[in-house]
């Protein structure tokens, strides 16, 4: 396959799983904006991993639950204690890309350090997580539209009253959407070490978790079309490393603006109508006296 | 209430002693609360009586902090909606707890299993079985009021409910479609179900109920069988000791407080003449709200003719174009057409024109519209006055703060201070601000839309007076409601909006509320 195609496909890998788990968590109410320190902490820690057990496998679950953890902390802050999420979100930003800069410092310190080995190539040039990215985006639109329990998270994101009137346990629900949300922002992160330099760096995630929030608003929050879009905003990521490097004529940080750029003029003329959930970033009170 | 003898079936629902406190305010004090089966069973009291709060608790939204449930003689621990749906209890909100981007059929089967259910087969045989008609795939934000309604008993139908309660459900009903719920009522009760309503209107509870219990501040009053009670029994029960009378609304008006019941002893008043344009001091021509190129516009085309003293109401079905047709006339919406208040033209001049000419506005949504929340009662009562209080651009505060502390007290606004916070006041106290500001700048023109929503009976009833006195010293009024008793209990002459057009202009002595319904709902248009 063509090199720019083989490029794209595998940046698109880290935008998929970011923008799914920002998704998920957002269907369920919850606005997580710590994405940019949950995928240094999932490089960080997967780099890790990978390099003292030898497994890029157990690297990718450990960041997972690495992210878990943070997820579950955001989730419990804003639905239990009922806190502002952008405030506990940006918190949370600086405490885990804090604790990834920590831990490679601790395990690591100045040495220089060891490359791990790429994930092998499983077909047509591309490894085994370019294939789980598509199967994740297939199965997270079918279980969101084609069952009982997407359409009850759903309901959560949306108007957790009326769910919550019904049965439908919303806390338990977001509590659980925030968790699964971090860890595959945190996976998407451990993708960066294992694929492009084999070695962990601080600058290693380069704004991409930003990116994911307006990919997540970009596919307007439902997972099919957040794949299609990761696969323009991996292609200006790509577009903009060869300006970089090659120079094209143009400013690479021209190509760096185009995922942004394109987010805003889908927002505004594109999706008009309400396609981004009722009740996100929101908190649920249930013996609230105010009606919203 | 009698205890049930030994070999009588159990009721179906017993509430012993329920007690829940918000903060330091005691919401429902010792409250007991019995249903037999098969029965429709009022449950009366103002705005603030624990009504609503007593039926949240056994539907497990809020948590009771003492007392005990009994479901078919069984005792049940209510958590969370979960555990009454369990245990049969349905409810349908005021404010309809749907997902408006689901469809009928989604918001219908939400939270249960659908496996091996043929979800439209069974929704087609509840609607027919209870006349509640709706198409399964529409979506609910695109449905009109009454039959969002009529999805939010179906979900409570469809989970099996054999309790269902029903609270306030004909506030935004015309006529016709109170008569169809009340039908729905009869069917459900027929089937073996009981239906609790929860109501602040004694000719509902009168009409339909065969029991009725009675609330006030918080308490159980009296349980009473409709045979045996009279509306001004029921009344009575409901304010308390005072004397007093039912008006049009079938709302108890205590008499101390009201005033005049009957407005049309009020002097000034135009009663049924049709306006003359000459004596009209506001001149409506030609107002239309556009709301795009490609679309209807949301008002089209009104005309009023308004004289000194005299109050217009228009009544209609929420969602008619009520919010822009207000927001028309009192200056907050670019318009088209012509609207002149004592010769002077208003239309395209800045809100400043409008307030100094004397147009005041009651806005519906008294929280989003009507206040800053965070902002303290001086302040909220400074806003539009602040020029006339502003000198060299800085604020006369001492002059401010004394003014607050007249309206208080003239507008018995219950408040620990004047620095209190508007947004931490009850709805009613909130709404006593909003008019205080209203009056306090003398209006020429007072606009009012759904002014007693949510208010209690003492609330309603001062609201009523002040409107009355304001017109009786030659305000024009004119009153939005959704409320068609609201509108025949105040207004002289009525008119009806739909689909953003002003139709019918009927004096209130000849108002026929059925014939007002069908202009309500588009029939004979």
């Amino acid at each position: 396959m063509n090199e720019f195609v083989i490029l794209t496909i595998t940046a698109m890998v880290p935008f998929v799983f970011v923008a799914q788990g920002t998704m998920l968590s957002g269907r369920a109410g919850i606005f997580n904006v710590a994405q940019e320190g949950l995928m240094l902490l999932g490089a960080a820690v997967g780099y890790l991993v990978s390099l003292s057990v030898g497994s890029d496998l157990a690297g990718l679950v450990v960041a997972g639950f690495a992210g878990a953890v943070f997820g579950l902390i955001l989730a419990w802050a804003t639905t239990y204690l009922r806190l502002d999420q952008f405030v506990v979100g940006l918190a949370l930003f600086f405490l885990s890309g804090g604790t990834a800069s920590l831990l490679y410092r601790l395990v690591i310190g100045q040495d220089e350090p060891p490359r791990i080995k790429p994930l092998p190539e499983v077909v047509l040039g591309l490894d085994a997580m370019v294939l789980a990215a598509v199967a994740l985006s297939v199965a997270l639109w079918w279980w969101l539209y084609r069952t009982d329990a997407g359409m009850r998270l759903r309901s959560v994101g949306e108007n957790p009253k009326a769910a919550d009137a019904l049965g439908i346990p919303v806390f338990r629900t977001r509590m659980v959407a925030g968790t699964v949300g971090a860890a595959l922002m945190a996976v998407g992160g451990a993708y960066l070490p294992m694929v492009f330099s084999g070695v962990y760096a601080d600058g290693i995630v380069a704004g991409r978790g930003w990116l994911a929030i307006a990919l997540a608003f970009f596919g307007g929050w439902r997972p099919q079309f957040i794949l299609i879009g990761s696969a323009f905003f991996a292609a200006m990521d790509v577009l903009a490393q060869k300006a970089q490097v090659t120079g094209l004529g143009i400013p690479h940080q021209f190509v760096s603006m185009l995922p942004y750029l394109a987010t805003l003029l889908v927002m505004v003329f594109a999706f008009r109508w309400a396609l981004v959930p009722g009740f996100l970033g929101r908190n649920y009170d249930r013996e609230s006296r105010i009606t919203s | 209430m009698t205890t049930p003898h030994p070999h009588a079936a159990p009721p179906l629902l017993q509430m012993s002693g329920i007690t829940k406190a918000f903060g330091p305010v005691l919401a429902l004090d010792g409250v007991d609360f019995t249903v037999a089966p098969r029965q429709i069973h009022g449950l009366l009291g103002g705005n603030g009586a624990g009504k609503t709060t007593l039926m949240n608790v056994l539907y497990g939204l809020y948590s009771a902090d003492a007392g005990t449930i009994t479901i078919d003689g069984v005792p049940v621990t209510i958590g969370s909606p979960r555990d009454a749906i369990a245990a049969g209890v349905g409810m349908v909100h005021q404010t309809f707890l749907q997902v408006d981007v689901f469809t009928v059929a989604e918001n219908v089967v939400l939270g249960t299993s659908t496996a091996g259910v043929d979800v439209p087969a069974r929704l087609r045989e509840l609607s027919e079985r209870f006349g509640l008609a709706v198409d399964p795939t529409a979506r609910v934000a695109d449905l009109p009021v009454g039959v969002r309604q009529r999805v939010e008993i179906l979900k409570a139908l469809y989970r099996g409910a054999k309790l269902l309660i029903l609270d306030e459900p004909t506030t935004n009903l015309t006529p016709q479609e109170v008569d169809a719920l009340f039908g729905s009522m009869r069917a459900i009760v027929d089937e073996g179900m009981s239906v609790v309503l929860i109501t602040h209107k004694i000719r509902e509870t009168m009409a339909v109920c065969d029991q009725m219990t009675v609330m006030r501040d918080g308490r159980w009053v009296a349980t009473l069988d409709a045979a045996r009670t009279s509306a001004d029994d029921l009344a009575a029960r409901m304010i308390g000791a005072a004397p007093l009378a039912v008006d049009a609304a079938g709302v108890p008006v205590p008499q101390s407080t009201g005033g005049r019941t009957r407005p049309t002893s009020r002097p000034g008043a135009v009663g049924a003449a049709p306006t003359d344009a000459s004596a009209a001091r506001l001149v409506v021509r030609g107002l239309t709200v556009t709301a795009g190129a490609d679309r209807a516009p949301l008002v089209a085309s009104v005309d009023i003719a308004l004289a000194p003293g005299e109050i217009l109401g228009i009544a209609g079905v929420a969602g008619n174009g009520q919010v822009e047709l207000a927001e028309a006339l009192t200056g907050c919406r670019p318009v088209s057409g012509s609207l002149v208040l004592d010769g002077q033209e208003l239309v395209g001049r800045p809100t400043a024109t409008w307030l100094d000419a004397g147009v005041v506005y009651v806005p519906e949504d008294r929280q989003r519209d009507g206040i800053l929340p965070g902002a303290d009662i001086t302040e909220n009562l400074v806003l539009g006055s602040h020029r006339r209080l502003a000198r060299r651009g800085l604020l006369d505060w001492g002059r401010a703060r004394s003014d607050a502390a007249r309206a208080i007290d003239e507008f018995s606004i219950k408040t620990p201070s004047a620095a209190t916070a508007c947004g931490r006041l009850s709805g009613g106290n909130i709404q006593r601000v909003i008019l205080a500001r209203a009056f306090g700048r003398d209006p020429s023109v007072l606009l009012l839309h759904n002014p007693t929503r949510g208010l209690d009976i003492a609330s309603t009833a001062f609201v009523y007076d002040r409107v009355r006195r304001a017109a009786a010293a030659g305000c024009s009024v004119i009153l939005i409601s959704e409320d068609l008793d609201e509108v025949l209990a105040l207004a002289d002459r009525v008119r009806v909006v739909y689909s953003g057009r002003l139709v019918g202009d009927v004096p209130r002595e000849s108002a026929d509320p059925y014939a007002l319904g069908r202009l309500m709902t588009g029939v004979g248009v």
